[in-house]
């Protein structure tokens, strides 16, 4: 780990590590003297990190994290496009294949006629292609959801590439291991080379259903500028160090001032540059509608509470100092403006979002030619020196199924190679590792397979533990009958076989992504309810809970503020087996094939084909079980470094 | 303790309520009630050529005029059918549901039994051995070694077993994996049967023996552990104690305490994992049975299952709460039952 050479050197009291002599346990008044002069949380912190263990537990995750984030960069079955003139969309009519004729050599033209399966109009497909602001509605999408929610992660990553060279102006050490000249020069150029990907390829869709052409595309420019304005508005919480400070922080007018009318202006200025103005807003159904009619007033309503923060300022000068406080964030306001309007007014607006570079009308047609094939071995784009198509190392999507090439064996096993049969001759692309039965790449799914465990298992857990927390408090606090109440619920609960209720209840639900989710969240807060209940009990009895009670606090404020605070230790190790336990849950029923439904690429799902083919196929066998094994472990691992960190006592 | 018995027993009752009723309304509140919306195609088609051959089947249990009936009176009756021993007919072939339970039950029993021994007979030895050599190179392997298996989820060694141990054409071929009964089993005699059968059980045996294991052998280490760092220990040490004794009297059954009451926990558990093991290795427990009921909307089936399920469940809990008090004698139940 990076983090090692910067570990705060402590004496040597503390400094060996534990394993070397736990038979003379250290008196356990050590710790907390040291810690006297540190927050716990820094404690806990430092002890987690001599924890080399634990830390490779939390260095699996990060990784399995960025591979996540990142999964479609790295398996995509769509290539990345540099296009110097505009290419010309597949669904064109009449005028546009006139147009193009002179632009293009008569090769070319004749290639992409024939490529669009047709060359008379087709008038169903001439509808311009309405965007709207794809974050909002895929909330009522479940099917897309999570891929939404890693895009946005993915461009957040970006917006902070963005972010750092301004911190790095003000001289502010970013990262500990880092120094800022260093720094600045790699962002700097890694938000070059964004803005320039960002302005000139046209990506994917980055989903990992079916990239149909007529989903949505995924904005990335009003997205890049909201999220940098979003990421603003943490910023400065995150950099204020302690909890209580970063609390403070977002109350603080000279944050809110200067961030929220960046936002603001950001959500406006996008939504009215936003093709759905001029052209087809009414188009859009009654929901698209009010979504563009929230976000407007959302805007607004930033715009207002802004003011009114600014007006909570007494002096003028202080205003204006409030704003120089805020320059690092104004510069980047400035171009994140900027760039939202470039991106809102320019070609963009047109051609951009009306130029589906891959809108083939008749779907049968792309069984046969893969995008792979096109961009390769097509005339139409081989020869055309104006389009370049730039593939992810893994060349093929989770969905992508070509079941002539199913069962292939991965790339290490060589020899097989020859063998394999493929849809098109021409295309020399290996498998990393192998197909599944339906001809379906097995790296890519797994890639795209981390997203949906690492989102079930914490959302699932989530949910357990708001549950949890909630009756938990209420049954230590109030204690009497509805304790009573609450631990008999619990006893029921827990004699319950919950593999079982899962399974009942999935019968008479539909299994989808949240389904799942919200089914294990609720089947599973018995354990997090206990735990709270039993701190509660043993804290309400303190000194500083019959202080609050006799400064006449209310309850709610006694246990949210005073108590609960106290009782997290605990329930943070149990989040984090929790979530090892949701992921072997969610996988174990996808392996029976009531998990998130089938075209998803769920591990459970890979292991339940090597079961099915389980003669025939080693790889499938082995991998998604390796992954699946890996993640537990790392949550495991990371659990028990928690809990040995929170209570040095334990440890043995 | 007869009190406290008495007590744990009727403490059952508003449990079972809580269960069955808890099962039902699930079933019986789920959206999906229309057969293009059921979960997988034979449950669809189940539906489709049932339903006239369903309702008459339901009203044997949930009351003569069952569809029109409120949700309570459906549920009232199905507990007064089932106090009395009726659980009814399964829905999808009308045989008696609870002749399914009796051919299914001492499957699952037998299987969790022997786990649960065998995961006890193991696990405690290899907890002693492991605190009594701590921090040895061998202890370290042992720990790392469980730590490993504990985190192994069973559907995938369950496949590797069968890939590579079980399988003929890929592996060794030593023992078969599907079902529980040797080929023409009903031609043989009950011993021959059975000798048989032994072969046929070790692969499902240890996919469910190693998670609980590994769990419980660290739980065993630390309690050990634990309880070597107490005072008496030094004392019987001072003593001159031989180390067998201090070990084996003095630790060991102070340590057996938590350990014993780890038993309940460890029930839920293995049936719910159950139902996967038996999937796989094709053995006609109550955790498949569950499951194909489950997959059929069996109702009266799964409402019997359950029921037993938790059952079980609760006399293990039961069980494990009892031997708390025999093991250790400073336990009282009078007075702090709840």
């Amino acid at each position: 780990m990076t983090g090692d050479a910067l570990t705060p050197q402590h004496g040597p009291g503390t400094d060996a590590t534990p394993d070397q002599n736990p038979d003379t346990p250290r008196p356990s008044g050590d710790a907390p003297i040291e810690a006297a002069s540190e927050t716990y949380s820094h404690m806990v912190w430092r002890l987690f990190k001599s924890n080399r263990i634990a830390m490779l537990g939390l260095t699996i995750l990060g990784l399995m994290y960025i591979l996540a984030v990142f999964a479609p960069f790295i398996a995509n079955r769509f290539p990345f496009i540099w296009r110097a003139v505009p290419k010309p969309d597949t669904t064109l009519n009449q005028t546009d294949l006139d147009t193009l004729a002179g632009i293009m050599s008569p090769e070319q033209l004749q290639s992409l006629r024939a490529h669009t399966g047709n060359t008379e109009t087709d008038s169903t497909h001439n509808a311009v292609p309405v965007t709207v602001f794809p974050l909002f509605t895929q909330f009522i999408e479940p099917k897309e959801t999570i891929d939404r929610v890693f895009n946005l992660m993915a461009v957040f990553w970006f917006g902070m590439m963005f972010y750092l060279p301004i911190m790095a102006l003000h001289k502010k050490r970013i990262l500990l291991s880092w120094t800022v000249k260093r720094h600045a020069i790699v962002s700097l150029v890694a938000t070059g080379a964004v803005l320039i990907a960002g302005l000139t390829f046209r990506g994917p869709d980055f989903s990992a259903y079916d990239n149909t052409p007529q989903s949505a595309p995924f904005d990335r420019f009003f997205n890049v500028a909201v999220l940098t304005g979003i990421l603003l508005l943490i910023y400065p919480i995150l950099k204020a160090g302690e909890w209580k400070n970063r609390l403070r922080a977002w109350t603080l007018p000279r944050h809110l001032s200067a961030i929220s009318i960046l936002v603001a202006g950001l959500l406006i200025a996008g939504y009215g540059h936003a093709p759905v103005r001029d052209t087809g807003f009414n188009k859009l159904n009654a929901l698209q509608k009010y979504e563009v009619h929230l976000f407007d007033l959302f805007g607004f309503f930033w715009i207002i509470m802004t003011l009114y923060h600014l007006k909570r300022i007494p002096r003028f000068a202080a205003r204006l100092k409030t704003w120089s406080f805020g320059m690092h964030s104004g510069l980047s306001a400035v171009a994140a403006i900027i760039l939202a309007l470039v991106a809102g007014t320019t070609q963009t607006s047109r051609h951009f979002r009306a130029d589906r570079w891959f809108t083939i009308s008749k779907a049968g047609k792309m069984d046969a030619m893969s995008y792979y094939d096109m961009y390769t071995n097509d005339p139409f784009y081989k020869n055309d020196p104006n389009t370049f198509a730039l593939f992810t190392p893994i060349k093929y999507g989770p969905l992508e199924d070509r079941t002539l090439e199913k069962l292939q064996p991965p790339l290490i096993t060589g020899n097989a190679i020859k063998s394999v049969k493929r849809v098109n001759p021409a295309d020399t692309r290996r498998r990393l590792l192998g197909t599944d039965d339906r001809g379906r790449d097995v790296a890519a799914r797994m890639l795209y397979g981390t997203r949906i465990s690492l989102s079930i298992g914490f959302v699932a857990v989530g949910i357990a533990t708001f549950i949890g927390l909630i009756v938990g408090s209420l049954a230590g606090y109030y204690g009497g009958w509805l304790d009573i109440m609450i631990s008999r619920i619990i006893e029921i609960v827990i004699c319950f076989p919950t593999f079982f209720l899962i399974l009942t209840i999935i019968a008479v639900l539909n299994p989808s992504l949240f389904n799942i989710m919200i089914i294990i969240g609720f089947t599973s807060w018995t354990g997090i309810a206990r735990l709270v209940r039993g701190e509660i009990l043993k804290l309400r009895r303190q000194d500083f809970v019959i202080a609050a009670r006799a400064l006449g606090l209310p309850n709610s404020r006694i246990i949210f503020r005073h108590i609960l605070p106290n009782a997290l230790g605990p329930v943070f190790v149990s989040v984090s087996f929790g979530v090892a336990g949701a992921i072997l849950t969610e996988s174990g029923l996808s392996f029976l094939g009531i998990g998130v439904p089938s075209p998803a690429p769920t591990w459970g799902e890979a292991l339940r084909q090597a079961q099915q083919n389980i003669d025939k196929a080693w790889w499938l066998v082995t991998f998604p079980g390796i992954a699946i094994f890996l993640t537990v472990t790392a949550f495991n691992l990371v659990g028990d470094g928690l809990r040995d960190a929170m209570d040095p006592r334990l440890k043995r | 303790m007869g009190a406290y018995v008495i007590k744990r027993l009727l403490l059952t009752i508003p449990m079972m309520i809580g269960i069955t009723l808890i099962t039902f309304l699930v079933i019986a509140l789920g959206p999906s009630k229309s057969p293009e919306e059921g979960l997988n195609q034979n449950a669809r088609q189940a539906d489709r050529k049932s339903t006239s051959r369903r309702t008459p089947r339901m009203r044997k249990v949930f009351g003569k005029d069952y569809p029109n009936n409120s949700l309570l009176n459906q549920y009232g009756n199905w507990v007064s059918n089932a106090v009395r021993g009726n659980f009814g007919e399964s829905l999808v072939d009308g045989l008696p549901v609870i002749d399914k339970i009796k051919a299914a039950l001492p499957v699952t029993l037998f299987f969790n039994v022997l786990t649960i021994v065998m995961v006890y007979l193991l696990s405690i030895p290899l907890g002693i051995f492991s605190s009594t050599h701590r921090q040895s190179k061998l202890d370290k392997v042992i720990t790392f070694v469980l730590y490993l298996l504990y985190s192994l989820p069973t559907f995938w060694v369950a496949i590797l077993l069968i890939r590579y141990v079980g399988s003929r054409s890929t592996g060794l071929g030593w023992f078969p994996y599907n079902g529980i009964h040797p080929e023409g089993y009903e031609y043989m005699t009950t011993v021959a049967n059975y000798l048989g059968s032994v072969k046929y059980i070790v692969l499902p045996v240890i996919c469910m023996v190693y998670g609980s294991f590994a769990g419980l052998s660290r739980y065993t280490r630390s309690a050990m552990i634990d309880v070597v760092n107490q005072d008496y220990i030094r004392t019987a040490r001072a003593k001159g104690v031989s180390e067998t004794v201090v070990i084996y009297k003095h630790a060991l059954r102070n340590a057996l305490i938590p350990l014993v009451t780890l038993l309940g926990g460890l029930l839920p558990g293995l049936i719910g994992g159950s139902v996967i093991i038996e999937q796989i290795f094709g053995i006609p427990g109550m955790g498949r049975m569950g499951y194909k009921a489950v997959m059929d909307k069996d109702l009266t089936l799964i409402m019997t299952t359950t029921t037993f399920i938790a059952l079980l469940t609760m006399i293990g809990i039961l069980l494990s709460d009892l031997l708390y008090a025999v093991v250790d004698p400073r336990i009282s139940f009078e007075g702090n039952a709840t």
